[in-house]
């Protein structure tokens, strides 16, 4: 025993020795280490496990791990992975589970959730929980468009629909949609779908008659706002065109008043108010003016100032450049149908009047009167306005003397005579 | 009488100079002093003499949203409510959907829900922000990969669209926020019911459901079997013909790396492949640089040269290994979608084409393990390699690892097996040996392997010609008598420059990468060509 000890001791004094006893020791203790749970294999077998894999939004289920010699610590992570994104949670131990603790808030928000179970990085193990949606119910998103129709068209709107639980999440796929449709001067009825991909919809064909369609949705206790689609007139198809208000005469100075007759589209309702009508003017074939005007009610009306001088109007309303109506033909005679003049050599004016009217009254004050002198050489042209009944035309002093025709004008009527300038 | 003291007496209005502990002090101040200066200047010199870094830094990547969106693609644009949009509208809900993932996952990554009120209706946001406030100790790093779009309803206004994507893909990555291992890495997959309305002139996600996978076919077309290329047994079929590869890794000689892409030159590279066709050799290597061919939308210009490149080698009867994704800039998840997008359009443009031997997915991959993490590069790679096979399922993929050692990772993702070598000939023979036994049934290719010939004598380690020639007999000798195994030489021509933005760092370095040819750089051939020539022969 002593000599083994004596060798001991001299091996023990060499380095070498010291150094290879001490990484043995190393090795030893290193190797009876418990493994590191990144190798640890016993781990891979680990399970989860859920009282239910379906469950509705709002009620929580228990989400634990378990599996034959796994280590029970707090090393493990349920990766929560629903529609938007990932939590982690950590893993707690309890008697021979691994349990995870998730908030019911997760559990609110419906879909497929996949429930990974992790550890050192590692995926152990996967399994799915469908949190299903709760029955419909507050308000229901709906929407309409398009928010305005031709009337006896063929254009269509659309209602979609999107009915929601307590928890804002989408009604479960299958759910019954009802969609009321009232029609302007009509019954309401009722279509039903089934909810797909998160939406229910109903297609509404255009009625024949302008207003409102009005439209309710709802889904067992879920209910929407009120929607509306506007029917608006269609295209004009019928336009007349009559006188209001017409005074013969061309005295420049009362109005014709004109007005078409209702204007309605093919489905007899009236345009739309706001409807463009143009009045088109033709004297002697000659377009002469152009008057725009809108519907109210379904009827446009133009005032059109009488002309200065006897002629003949044709009259004609067009539509939105659609459709034309009847013709107007108006003969406008002279206003003025005495005009005596003279020339007053003391005051080197042309004095008309009294110039006499169609019913032997005087003309009405501002009558434009124009004169027109003619010469061999020239021709010079004056103008002035009435005033009970006369009007005074002062000549200037540039004209030379002598003998001029004169004609005078006024209110559609033509005098002509000569006259000498001193 | 000392120096100090007839100091004093000569220049008595001087101070008195310190002694003892004090003078050690001021020494040691104005060494410091000296040091700091010193260092100082170091930093305005490497300011001034540090140029950018190819590629885009990740930081500036990630701030364009549909830079990195995934591919995607309306399988079905027929609804059963409403009416189909018009292509116009089609791309603009597509874009929109797809900015919106990208929204998502630049919000968990950067934890900034600011990014998300343009993409997400408003009655959204306070759950996104409730999950993002639950992911504040961790870090979540997320990319959606695939989509596969079925349009359900489009309404009449054209306001509204509900539709289902499917055969959705997310990559995931959690770790925590401090330091530490990644907590879970994994590859999703799920379905999407998806509503998007118009607001204020942008579509936004109103209602999003995940639901059950469907997985979904890419569609895939396929192609003639004369230019099929399969992998048995160790060898190659070229439509049904065995084929052995026996290569050289191709740059012209003036114009290397970049530059031969950007000065390409087709009469230069028409006599270069009738040069290597007289060397006996059947396959050329040849690398597509991921950014200079415009990363995730590849430039038509580039496709144009790469085309006249692959034409030329079909008009002298030569095979190309494609090496993709050259100077990667990165491997972060959220950059799979624009690498797969790149890898998609290269592949299904030139699987086509008869001159196409293989693709080599990445060039030397496990010389990134340091700078971006072993895994995080394996998990890209094993991604990338499962979309190329997608993509093309007709011929070989392999990786090209540096190192002999690393060529069995992701073996069973790759068709053939490739490493490169620049040891001592004596030891290819114990990693061939080793490499078959691991892996009998599979090619194995030395896609790099040669010898710098330089002889400088203020620069010792250089070769000579003759030395390179013998380097190039005993590998070949090695290489014929283990059956399966190919090679793929470096380089055919010495570089009388070199590209700085490739080769920095110590002109010790920088000299051997000019000397690798089997032809100098006066054209005149050295020994080694004559040896490869007769590669036939052993």
């Amino acid at each position: 025993m002593s000599k083994r000890i004596n060798m001991l001791q001299a091996m023990l004094k060499k380095v070498h020795a010291r150094w290879l006893i001490l990484m043995i020791t190393a090795g030893w203790i290193g190797c009876g280490q418990n493994p590191t749970a990144l190798y640890d294999t016993t781990a891979l077998s680990a399970k989860l496990t859920l009282t239910d894999s379906i469950v509705q939004a709002g009620q929580k289920c228990s989400i634990s791990a378990r599996g034959a010699g796994v280590p029970i610590d707090s090393n493990w992570l349920l990766v929560w992975t629903g529609t938007y994104g990932d939590v982690v949670f950590r893993g707690q131990p309890a008697d021979s589970l691994i349990v995870f603790d998730v908030p019911v808030l997760h559990f609110q928000r419906s879909g497929l959730i996949q429930l990974s179970l992790t550890r050192a990085g590692r995926v152990v193990d996967k399994r799915d929980l469908q949190i299903v949606p709760g029955p419909p119910v507050a308000v229901l998103e709906s929407y309409a468009g398009n928010k305005t129709m031709v009337a006896g068209s063929r254009q269509r709107a659309m209602v979609m629909a999107i009915p929601k639980d307590t928890f804002e999440n989408v009604a479960p796929a299958g759910s019954s949609v009802q969609f009321q449709l009232r029609y302007p001067g009509k019954e309401a009825y009722l279509e039903e779908r089934t909810l797909e991909h998160l939406v229910s919809g109903v297609e509404i064909p255009a009625g024949e008659r302008t207003g409102k369609i009005i439209i309710g949705v709802s889904s067992e206790r879920a209910r929407s706002s009120e929607e509306a689609v506007e029917l608006t007139p269609a295209w004009p198809t019928q336009c007349s065109l009559d006188i209001d208000q017409w005074f013969p005469y061309a005295d420049s100075r009362q109005n014709l008043v004109l007005r078409t007759g209702f204007i309605r589209d093919a489905a007899n309702n009236l345009v739309a108010d706001g409807t463009t009508v143009l009045f088109t003017v033709y004297e002697r074939e000659q377009l002469v003016a152009r008057y725009n005007s809108f519907t109210t009610g379904g009827v446009a009306r133009v005032h059109i100032e009488n002309p200065d001088r006897e002629t003949d109007w044709k009259i004609q309303a067009q539509v939105e450049g659609q459709i034309s109506s009847n013709i107007l033909r108006l003969h406008f005679a002279p206003y003025v149908t005495e005009l005596p003049f003279v020339y007053a050599a003391k005051e080197r004016a042309i004095i008309a009047g009294p110039l006499s009217a169609n019913l032997g009254q005087l003309v009405t004050d501002d009558l434009r009167v124009e004169v027109q002198l003619r010469s061999p050489h020239n021709t010079y042209s004056f103008s002035g306005l009435t005033e009970n009944g006369f009007c005074k035309i002062s000549l200037p002093f540039r004209l030379t003397p002598g003998v001029y025709q004169c004609q005078i004008t006024a209110g559609g009527l033509v005098v002509n005579q000569e006259i000498k300038l001193p | 009488m000392n120096q100090f003291a007839l100091m004093k007496l000569t220049y008595p209005q001087y101070p008195k100079v310190p002694t003892g502990p004090r003078r050690t002090l001021l020494a040691l101040a104005v060494f410091f002093f000296l040091v700091l200066v010193v260092w100082l200047l170091g930093i305005i010199y490497v300011y001034f003499h540090t140029g950018a870094e190819w590629g885009i830094p990740p930081a500036f990547a990630g701030n364009t949203l549909s830079l990195h969106t995934p591919p995607a693609k309306w399988e079905q644009l027929q609804p059963e409510l409403g009416e189909a949009p018009d292509e116009y509208l089609q791309s603009e809900i597509e874009a929109a959907y797809l900015e919106a993932w990208q929204a998502l996952n630049y919000a968990y990554r950067e934890k900034d829900n600011a990014i998300w009120k343009d993409h997400f209706a408003e009655s959204l946001w306070p759950e996104l922000d409730s999950l993002l406030s639950q992911q504040q100790a961790f870090q979540v790093e997320q990319a959606d990969l695939s989509h596969h779009l079925y349009l359900y309803a489009f309404s009449l206004d054209k306001q509204l669209v509900a539709f289902t994507d499917k055969g959705v893909l997310l990559k995931k990555k959690i770790a925590p926020t401090t330091e530490g291992e990644v907590l879970y890495n994994d590859l999703q997959a799920a379905d999407f019911d998806v509503v998007m309305t118009l607001d204020d002139g942008r579509w936004k996600v109103r209602h999003l459901r995940r639901k059950t996978y469907t997985p979904q076919a890419d569609g895939v077309a396929s192609i003639a079997d004369s230019v099929k290329v399969r992998s048995r047994q160790g060898h190659f079929l070229v439509g049904h013909k065995p084929f052995s590869p026996a290569g050289i890794n191709y740059y012209p000689k003036a114009t290397p790396w970049f530059d031969f892409w950007q000065q390409f030159d087709s009469t230069v590279i028409r006599q270069d492949l009738a040069l290597i066709k007289e060397l006996q050799l059947n396959t050329v290597r040849t690398f597509v640089f991921y950014e200079l061919f415009g990363g995730s939308a590849l430039q038509d210009s580039m496709l144009h040269k790469l085309d006249t490149f692959m034409d030329l080698a079909a008009e002298h009867d030569l095979k190309v290994v494609l090496t993709l994704f050259d100077f990667l800039p990165g491997y972060a998840i959220r950059y799979y979608g624009s690498h797969e997008k790149h890898l998609r359009q290269l592949l299904s443009r030139y699987r086509h084409h008869p001159a196409l031997l293989a693709w080599d997915l990445k060039n030397e991959p496990d010389l990134d393990f340091e700078t971006h993490g072993r895994n995080t590069v394996l998990d890209w790679l094993a991604y990338m390699a499962g979309r190329a096979r997608a993509y093309d399922p007709d011929h070989p993929l392999t990786i090209g690892w540096s190192a002999a050692g690393e060529a069995t990772l992701l073996k069973d993702k790759l068709d053939f097996i490739s490493f490169h070598y620049y040891r001592t000939p004596d030891s290819i023979g114990i990693h061939l040996s080793n490499l078959r036994a691991e892996i009998p049934e599979k090619m194995i290719m030395v896609s790099e392997f040669g010898l710098p010939t330089y002889q400088y004598w203020w620069m010792p380690g250089g070769h000579s010609e003759e030395e390179q020639a013998r380097y190039y007999q005993a590998f070949l000798d090695t290489v014929a008598v283990h059956p399966g195994t190919s090679f793929i030489s470096w380089t055919l021509y010495d570089f009388p420059n070199l590209p700085d933005n490739v080769f920095g760092g110590p002109f010790w370095k920088t000299i051997p990468q000019k000397h690798y040819g089997i032809i100098r750089a006066d054209g005149q051939h050295k020994p080694a060509a004559g040896i490869l020539s007769r590669w036939d022969d052993h």
